[in-house]
């Protein structure tokens, strides 16, 4: 009786495995390398910038989440990327190159993601991996991701120790700070370069009068709309 | 089709390779409301569980390894802070609220006293960051608790693995708090008609007033309905601290704080969110004495509660009979003695 249940069992198991071997999609790499700059510089921390305004900047930390890729394909279908969510920080090399898993032969036409996480999942309890709370990147209180820290130093910030710090979140209308991007791309390009340009977003922001925020609402909206204007795919 | 194939070949492969499906262990009432936590994502078992105990137990959590989550939370005392109107953390830091007590919290949408934090997963995350309280970072529990074969066991026991991450902390001390459950009050046995529930008629009394006058709000069986009300107070000038306006930053939430539970009410004092009564004496008598009038009071509390001095010690009476003393002397939540000396 024993032995027939083995057999059973081995026969059930390699009845799964074929249909997951062949039930599956065969999948292709495709490629997102982020290069954050400060107008066209490559950023480096404790190095000094100065934007449009006039204000000395130094960053030690700028990080951002980009989330939820999607790929517009011709005949206005799509294939959307599940669970892609992606912590970005400017100064740690490892997290500058990711990578989605897309159909083979999709005839791409445009390549959309978001900047920032989007809500359910700030309601969605303790999350692993890039969303882990141990990446400092939610607010305890008023719970939410934050979608983007930047973060330095600047003689304008009249503040303690010159520090400007700029957390931009929120989920809850009417100042949800998700923004969404997209970019034409060709149809079998494998990978796209993605340059992040953290002087336009300090060009917007006057130092001497705004150096602070930590908090959803309806500056934090304003700010993700500059902030989004950073991204832009290197041709 | 593809879906079910899929499934049927994971419960053929479960069944071959012995896995055995953990039980969740959390159990209610059967008349009580459904949970809100979802159970069939993240059933409780009795490693996570504890797992969690030792968590919620240990000072490593904080920043100079002074204060656990049990500083605040004492078992005795409904898990609450007793006689400290505002907690404190470390360094002696004092801190802007009373400490609420953790207890069913299984049924809460939202927590803190102003709803701040809306997943009781991530609650941990507001005292052991907050600078007056425990002041660490979870990046650094992680770091902590990684160099500790104890807890490599004990995160191995409850999830299979061995590798500490934030989001598995969070989820242990969740496995623990959202097991401090409470239903065996003499209350409780007066309703499921138990023996040991047998009320007097002073507590009859009490029981009924209590469904007259304060029901509404402290809605049975949980005894608060997960709402904010304005429940006027007047503002404490040296705290300044106006609840869920600062969270909704909506002018229509100025001084609502979550309504608490009541249930084990003897042991939680102080009372009310900045701890300012020291006695259910003086709770009472702010509800038919001290009740302040503004735009946004609770409008259960537009018309004066007028009650006699007998049907004010009757209330009282009432109350006691929340006090659940299985749960606050319940071993399986104290200090893990057991656990910790293994380090």
């Amino acid at each position: 009786m024993k032995t027939n249940l083995k057999v059973t069992s081995c026969l059930c198991s390699f009845i799964f495995f074929s249909m997951l071997l062949f039930g599956q999609e065969l999948k292709k790499e495709f490629k997102i390398k982020v290069i954050p700059v400060f107008n066209g510089q490559t950023l480096q921390k404790k190095h000094w910038y100065v934007s449009k305004n006039g204000d000395s900047i130094q960053f030690n930390n700028v990080k951002f989440y980009i989330t939820d890729f999607k790929f517009d394909l011709a005949k206005n279908t799509h294939q959307e990327i599940i669970n892609s969510s992606f912590l970005v920080d400017a100064f740690d090399e490892k997290t500058l190159l990711k990578s989605l898993k897309i159909p083979l032969n999709i005839k791409k036409t445009t390549i959309c993601f978001s900047l920032g996480v989007k809500g359910n999942l700030s309601e969605s309890g303790a999350l692993s991996g890039d969303l882990d709370l141990a990446n400092g990147m939610f607010w305890a209180w008023q719970s939410g991701y934050i979608n983007m820290k930047i973060e330095g130093v600047s003689p304008s910030c009249s503040t303690r120790k010159n520090k400007f710090t700029f957390h931009i979140g929120g989920f809850q209308k009417p100042y949800p700070t998700l923004r969404r991007l997209s970019f034409p791309i060709k149809e079998n390009q494998k990978e796209i370069t993605l340059v992040v340009d953290i002087a336009i977003f300090l060009n917007e922001v006057h130092l001497k009068k705004n150096h602070s925020l930590m908090i959803p609402g309806e500056e934090a909206s304003k700010l993700a709309d500059i902030a989004v204007k950073m991204f832009n795919i290197k041709r | 089709m593809k879906k079910i194939s899929c499934l049927i070949g994971a419960i053929l492969l479960l069944s071959f390779i012995g896995l055995k499906v953990k039980k969740n262990i959390f159990t209610y009432p059967e008349y009580w409301p459904k949970p809100i936590y979802d159970f069939v994502k993240k059933p409780v078992t009795e490693d996570g569980f504890q797992l969690g105990r030792a968590l919620f137990y240990d000072p490593k959590l904080s920043k100079d390894n002074t204060i656990s989550c049990a500083s605040c939370h004492l078992q005795a005392s409904g898990f609450t802070h007793i006689d400290h109107d505002l907690s404190h953390g470390i360094d002696g830091k004092i801190g802007t609220r009373n400490s609420l007590a953790i207890m069913n919290s299984a049924w809460s949408n939202s927590f803190m006293w102003d709803g701040g934090v809306n997943h009781l997963e991530v609650q941990a995350l507001a005292p052991l960051t907050s600078e007056v309280e425990m002041a660490e970072t979870l990046e650094n529990v992680v770091r902590k608790l990684d160099t500790i074969p104890f807890y490599k066991d004990l995160f191995y026991k409850a999830f299979q693995d061995s590798t500490i991450t934030g989001q598995r902390v969070l989820l242990g001390l969740t496995q623990f708090t959202v097991m401090l459950n409470t239903y065996n009050s003499k209350y409780d046995k007066y309703i499921r008609k138990e023996e040991g529930g047998e009320f007097t008629e002073q507590e009859k009394n009490g029981l009924k007033l209590f469904r007259n006058h304060c029901v509404s709000c402290h809605t049975e069986p949980l005894f608060s309905t997960n709402e904010f009300k304005n429940n006027g107070l007047l503002v404490d000038t040296t705290l300044n601290d106006y609840g869920r306006m600062k969270i909704t930053q909506n002018s229509i939430d100025s001084l609502k704080f979550k309504v608490p539970t009541l249930r084990n009410i003897q042991f939680t004092k102080p009372y009310m969110h900045d701890g300012r009564f020291e006695t259910l004496q003086e709770v009472i008598t702010h509800y038919t004495n001290g009740i302040q009038q503004s735009e946004t009071l609770s409008k259960e509390l537009k018309n004066p509660i007028i009650l006699t001095h007998r049907e004010k010690v009757d209330l009282l009476i009432f109350l006691r009979t929340l006090t659940d003393k299985e749960f606050l002397f319940d071993k399986r939540f104290s200090f893990p003695k057991e656990l910790i000396t293994q380090k």
